[in-house]
């Protein structure tokens, strides 16, 4: 029956490929273009895009084998910016394999052209043509030979150069028979393979960097388990070949072999796959034998002691991994976009399932993972599922202090509680993906195996709390460890959007009374056991603080939510440079954020907070006019940051019912989204701002621009 | 264990007063109080079980001194070290058997309901023979087995003394001589003190210590 499950977990985990076809290409805008596509044997589509530039177009024709001749007229077509020329051609040879494709005329231009040739047979090739090397042969296709000979170093080299499998193998080898290791370097060579053709299919993107601290952190950890736990080997057993399963499969998402397979045909794409997973393969059984013979040949040397070798490996391991960390450090943009709420209710839910046994344990973690897959699929698919991130946030709070009071819930309501929140996870992690990083399913996809691991290294360290004869200290430490972290991420993620929030709110004349807070945080201390002097001298045991901490938890995830009232305190005080600057850019926040929201009703109640009546309907109409201006059509505008950039002296008197008059400069920085591309743009402003208050609260009474600059921000990292 | 040490009680605008030098009740012993209407047997209950505060003097409760602790600690005293039965049965209608049994650990947030307290009322239903009226409401209980029904709720919490005023005032002869015996075996397999206020001299020999109150006058 177990094992049954166990093939039942591996199959879900390949349902979650499923879900993501479809082109993923980033929307990608080349001036000039020569686009040649194979539409029927023999039969060529030609498009080539020309820009235009002070109203002329470029002199260049495109250069096409001699055996092809036009068989119709060109169709020209374009606008103001570019001009673009459509005609079929028809080639005598069979396949212009060796044939030379090119652009005459760039000579004396400082233009690049995107070269783009795909034939029938599933060959495609991209190439930047520029004036100084405007031709491309188009290279013939390789023997058997030659592809077998590619695939397999290629698969070695991958392998071998993989400095984090190293110390995976050297922590793990020794754990293993020979037979699971073999099935196991198998089933890592099988999924590589399927890893790589997934990132070929832009299904599965994992970002390198991610890959090689995820193996170094499981390296670590299996390294302490194996030191603390003598036991190791035999819990470790019947994870192992699905643990390589998905290593491989990360391994395979990571790396970007595209520009060899576009060329190759369909079938040979195939057989270089394979082939590659073969290299892969040897490459593996190499770098074992390697570990193998190292450990061996320290073996020879008298006194040699492996707990002291595998504390050395350890203290490499953490050496290296605090390099990669220091990675981000530097560059906290390459953090997985990974939200942060979903990465706590992974971390917190493994461990909540690590108190399990056996089948049930097996059964929540598909239960999970299920809810968490279909939970994506309803986020991508545009379904609402209401509130999911309060939902997650309930579900972190309540499974965190269960964890910490050592309850357990029926495993019915226990599993129950997996499916709703795992799908409210899966529904959140893929609405906040989907509008902030480009490649979205693919990447999500690639997320969902880094939160398998740290959800199997999670589910293994609370069960080994539960099995090793631990002192009571140390487990508290342990188990104190691996809450904080997520309670630490949760209530810094609250600051941060919370407090600025109310402050924001606050300096323009609002203030929000958190009722549900309010009254949690009244039951919570109300229920708060009380242990007197008389429960003592009774010798009563002290009660339990769980529905408290509970009711306390709940009062910080509702604090956002609340009654919004005109601040009785807000006092309207003649203005200075330094406030008005801090008041204005605080009312245009409320304003261009107040689009972020797809419900009119919603936007307008959000826009009143800010700008007068009277304003309202020209601020709605010239704001939505201008943010989504340029943009093509289907492109979603999500604005995150208001800047005063600068601020005048007042023009008016300072007289706050009739309104101030200040010449400003501001900047808008807006997320677009289109076609799963992510971009981001500043439109910087000029004008003047009037504020006046109306009832006791600041708001924009008149706006009057004068000029408008709109830049694209380049968002590599996205 | 029981200590009173020179109690002196009056109620406000009364001429009533009570007075008690010495009374030391063992853990062994199981104890009838008597005396005539008025002349304050109920009062000297109220007292060992912390309802009332004496003027002067302290009153021991298996060494917790009651006249030290505040209203809400003597609670919480009585909730955990007494067992308190009375004439009336004061069981809640709509709860049944089993429910009123276990009622003092859904109301108390001193006390933790668990599957060893569960397990707990069904051993006492069973001792005083009511194992098959657990799902029963009171309104089909006859009098003697109401009073059992009070007698384990009484009893759930495991006291350390057992405080009964009048108990068989409203029961016929065969229910008096059976919630007697309940009480008095209680008393002895766990060795804790039995006070039993009563004005029905046929019971006294079922007690080992009868106590005129008069006698403090």
């Amino acid at each position: 029956m177990e094992s049954k499950i166990k093939h039942l977990f591996l199959l879900t985990i390949g349902l979650y490929f499923l879900f993501g076809t479809g082109s993923l290409r980033a929307d990608i805008v080349y001036p000039s273009k020569l686009s040649v596509v194979e539409i029927n044997p023999g039969i060529f589509e030609i498009t080539f895009i020309l820009p235009i530039i002070n109203g002329k177009v470029l002199k260049a024709q495109p250069q096409l084998p001699n055996s092809c001749s036009p068989t119709s007229e060109p169709i020209i077509t374009g606008d103001n910016n570019s001009k673009i020329v459509r005609y079929i051609i028809k080639c005598d040879q069979l396949s212009l394999d060796g044939e030379q494709i090119g652009i005459t005329g760039l000579m004396g231009n400082t233009i690049d052209i995107l070269l783009e040739v795909s034939f029938l047979n599933g060959r495609e090739f991209k190439v930047k043509l520029s004036p100084a090397k405007a031709f491309y042969i188009i290279p013939t296709q390789p023997t058997f030979l030659e592809l077998m000979g590619s695939a397999l170093s290629r698969g070695i080299q991958l392998i071998l150069h993989h400095f984090g499998l190293y110390l995976l193998l050297l922590v793990v080898l020794p754990l293993m028979s020979v037979k699971r290791w073999l099935k196991s370097v198998l089933f890592f060579a099988l999924s590589f393979g399927i890893g790589q053709w997934l990132y070929f299919n832009e299904v599965l993107v994992i970002p390198p960097h991610v890959l090689t601290l995820v193996l170094l952190i499981c390296a670590f950890l299996l390294g302490i388990i194996q030191l603390t736990n003598p036991n190791t080997k035999l819990h470790i057993k019947p994870y192992i070949s699905l643990f390589f399963s998905i290593v491989g499969l990360m391994i395979g998402g990571s790396i970007d072999l595209s520009d060899k397979l576009l060329t190759l045909e369909s079938i040979n794409k195939t057989l270089f796959l394979f082939e590659l997973s073969i290299g892969v393969f040897i490459g593996l059984g190499l770098m074992a034998l390697l570990v193998l013979s190292l450990v061996n040949v320290l073996k020879m040397f008298k006194g040699f002691n492996w707990s002291f070798f595998l504390i050395f490996c350890l203290s490499l391991i953490m050496g290296l991994g605090l390099r990669e960390l220091s990675l981000f450090y530097a560059m906290p943009q390459l953090i997985p976009q990974i939200p942060v709420l979903t990465f706590m209710y992974i971390l917190i839910s493994g461990g909540f399932n690590g108190k399990l046994y056996g089948k049930n344990k097996i059964i929540s973690a598909l239960a999970l993972f299920g809810a968490f897959g279909v939970g994506l699929l309803i986020g991508y698919t545009g379904l609402e599922f209401i509130h999911s991130g309060l939902v997650v946030a309930v579900t972190i709070l309540v499974l965190s202090v269960f964890l910490v009071f050592k309850k357990q819930l029926n495993i019915a309501i226990h599993i129950g509680i997996l499916i709703v929140s795992g799908l409210a996870a899966g529904h959140y992690t893929a609405i906040l993906l989907d509008s902030t990083i480009s490649y979205a399913i693919a990447k999500s996809v690639g997320f969902s195996f880094i939160l398998a691991i740290i959800y199997m290294v999670m589910t293994y360290l609370v069960a080994m709390t539960r099995e090793i004869a631990l002192s009571k200290l140390t487990r508290k430490t342990l188990l104190i460890m691996l809450i904080v972290p997520p309670i630490v991420l949760g209530l810094l993620a609250l600051i941060n959007t919370f407090i600025p929030n109310t402050i924001l709110k606050a300096s323009i004349g609002y203030i929000t009374i958190p009722v549900f807070s309010i009254l949690l945080i009244i039951l919570g201390l109300w229920s708060w056991p009380r242990y007197k002097k008389i429960h003592k001298t009774m010798n009563l045991q002290k009660k339990s603080s769980f529905y408290s901490v509970l009711f306390i938890g709940l009062a910080l995830i509702f604090l956002p939510y609340g009654m919004t009232i005109n601040n009785p305190w807000n006092k309207q005080k003649n203005l200075n440079t330094l406030n008005a600057k801090e008041i204005i850019g605080n009312i245009l926040t409320t304003t261009y954020t107040a689009f972020n929201n797809d419900d009119e009703e919603i936007l307008f109640e959000k826009l009143s907070q800010s700008v007068s009546k009277d304003l309202l309907d020209d601020v709605y109409l010239d704001s939505r006019r201008r943010l989504t201006m340029g943009l093509r059509e289907g492109s979603v505008v999500t604005v995150e940051k208001v800047k005063i950039e600068s601020l005048g002296e007042p023009e008016t008197s300072n007289d706050t019912e009739n309104g101030i008059t200040y010449p400003a400069q501001w900047v808008v920085t807006a997320r677009v989204k289109h076609l799963q591309h992510i971009h981001y743009r500043n439109n910087k402003y000029t004008g003047s701002i009037k504020i006046s208050t109306e009832d006791e609260v600041w708001k924009i009474s008149d706006l009057t621009l004068v000029s408008e600059d709109r830049t694209v921000i380049a968002a590599s990292n996205l | 264990m029981i200590h009173c040490k020179e109690i002196l009680f009056k109620y406000p605008n009364s001429e009533f007063k009570l007075e008690i030098p010495q009374l030391r009740i063992e853990s062994t012993d199981r104890i009838a109080i008597v005396g005539p209407s008025g002349s304050g047997k109920t009062t000297l209950i109220n007292l060992l079980s912390g309802i009332l505060n004496p003027m002067k003097g302290d009153i021991f409760i298996n060494n917790i001194n009651l006249t030290e602790y505040n209203k809400s600690d003597l609670q919480d005293i009585r909730i955990v070290q007494m067992g308190l039965i009375f004439q009336e049965f004061r069981l809640i209608e709509y709860l049944n058997v089993f429910e009123n049994i276990i009622v003092p650990f859904r109301i108390n947030s001193i006390l933790k309901l668990t599957n060893e307290v569960r397990q707990r009322a069904s051993e006492l239903a069973k001792m005083v023979g009511l194992e098959d009226k657990l799902l029963k409401f009171p309104s089909k209980l006859s009098q003697g087995e109401r009073q059992r029904v009070a007698i384990c709720r009484a009893l759930i919490g495991q006291p350390k003394v057992l405080l009964c005023d009048e108990p068989t005032a409203n029961l016929d002869p065969t229910n008096r001589d059976n919630i007697l015996s309940i009480l008095k075996n209680y008393s002895l397999n766990k060795k804790i003190p039995l006070v039993v206020i009563t004005h029905d001299e046929s019971i006294l020999p079922n007690f080992n210590r009868v106590l005129n109150i008069e006698e403090f006058k």
